[in-house]
């Protein structure tokens, strides 16, 4: 059986890959899908806390945890959308520079 | 075996993520996301969980696509720069030390001989709270509806 510890590293992995992702991505929606890379790490956790106590219900956490990942796909297709109608750059450098503007 | 199959798992969820930051349009950067919830759900079944497995793939990759068509839609699958990777490897390795020193110091305390970081110790935790996942789930779907609804206005505007 595999040690709970190694479930519990690998969500870890998983979360520091999202956002180390997102903290150095360069463009708007590679940005946002690793941020949805460090919230799925949320239910590798949920998952294995699950499998090792096998005593609560695993499915109200879990839906929490969709509910998080769908409001943020939302909001990234309503910002994403919005973006592109005022003629936006999705490029993470000149975002900023417009922010110097 | 089981030990091998999540390091392949761990191993190839690392490399997606990375891919994500390494293509240059959108096409690979969702078709190297797919690979990583394709792995991720084979964690779960691991786990013993083929129901939600199965489910998390189709909600998640369910919304993807979607992002996908809005996005291609309405920008192309076009060539973007590249993220830094050398950003990346330094974050991801900071994170990663600092989430697993607590980890290795709990079990040195204990000899290091088994799991001291029980599922047990969560428990009290989360049962004592399970109707705030409801009050979280209303407030967060009401949250994404409503930005959709105002920044539909404010786009028209």
């Amino acid at each position: 059986m595999i040690p709970f510890i190694y479930f519990m590293m690998l969500a870890g992995m998983v979360f520091a890959a999202g956002i180390a992702g997102a903290a150095s991505s360069r463009n708007f929606l590679v940005l946002m899908l690793m941020v949805e890379v460090a919230i799925t790490a949320s239910t590798i956790a949920a998952i294995a806390i699950y499998y090792f106590s096998m005593n609560f219900d695993i499915f109200l956490v879990l839906i929490a945890i969709w509910a998080v990942i769908s409001a943020e796909l939302m909001a990234i297709i309503v910002f994403y959308r919005h973006m592109e109608r005022l003629g936006i750059s999705l490029d993470i450098t000149k975002l900023s520079r417009e922010g110097e503007k | 075996m089981y030990l091998a199959i999540l390091a392949i798992a761990a191993a190839a969820e690392a490399v997606s993520a990375m891919l994500m930051l390494r293509f240059r349009d959108m096409l690979h950067v969702i078709m190297a996301f797919s690979v990583f919830l394709i792995f991720n759900s084979a964690i779960s079944l691991m786990l013993q969980q083929p129901l939600l497995a199965i489910l998390q793939l189709f909600i998640m990759v369910g919304g993807v696509a979607t992002f996908a068509f809005v996005g291609t839609a309405s920008a192309g699958i076009s060539k973007f720069s590249s993220s830094n990777m050398a950003a990346f490897a330094a974050i991801a390795v900071i994170i990663s030390a600092l989430m697993f020193y607590p980890f290795s110091m709990i079990g040195a305390q204990s000899g290091g001989m088994q799991n001291v970081f029980s599922a047990q110790s969560a428990l009290p935790y989360m049962q004592s709270d399970v109707s705030m996942f409801y009050v979280i789930t209303a407030i967060l779907f009401g949250i994404g509806f409503g930005s959709i609804i105002v920044m539909g206005r404010g786009a028209r505007k």
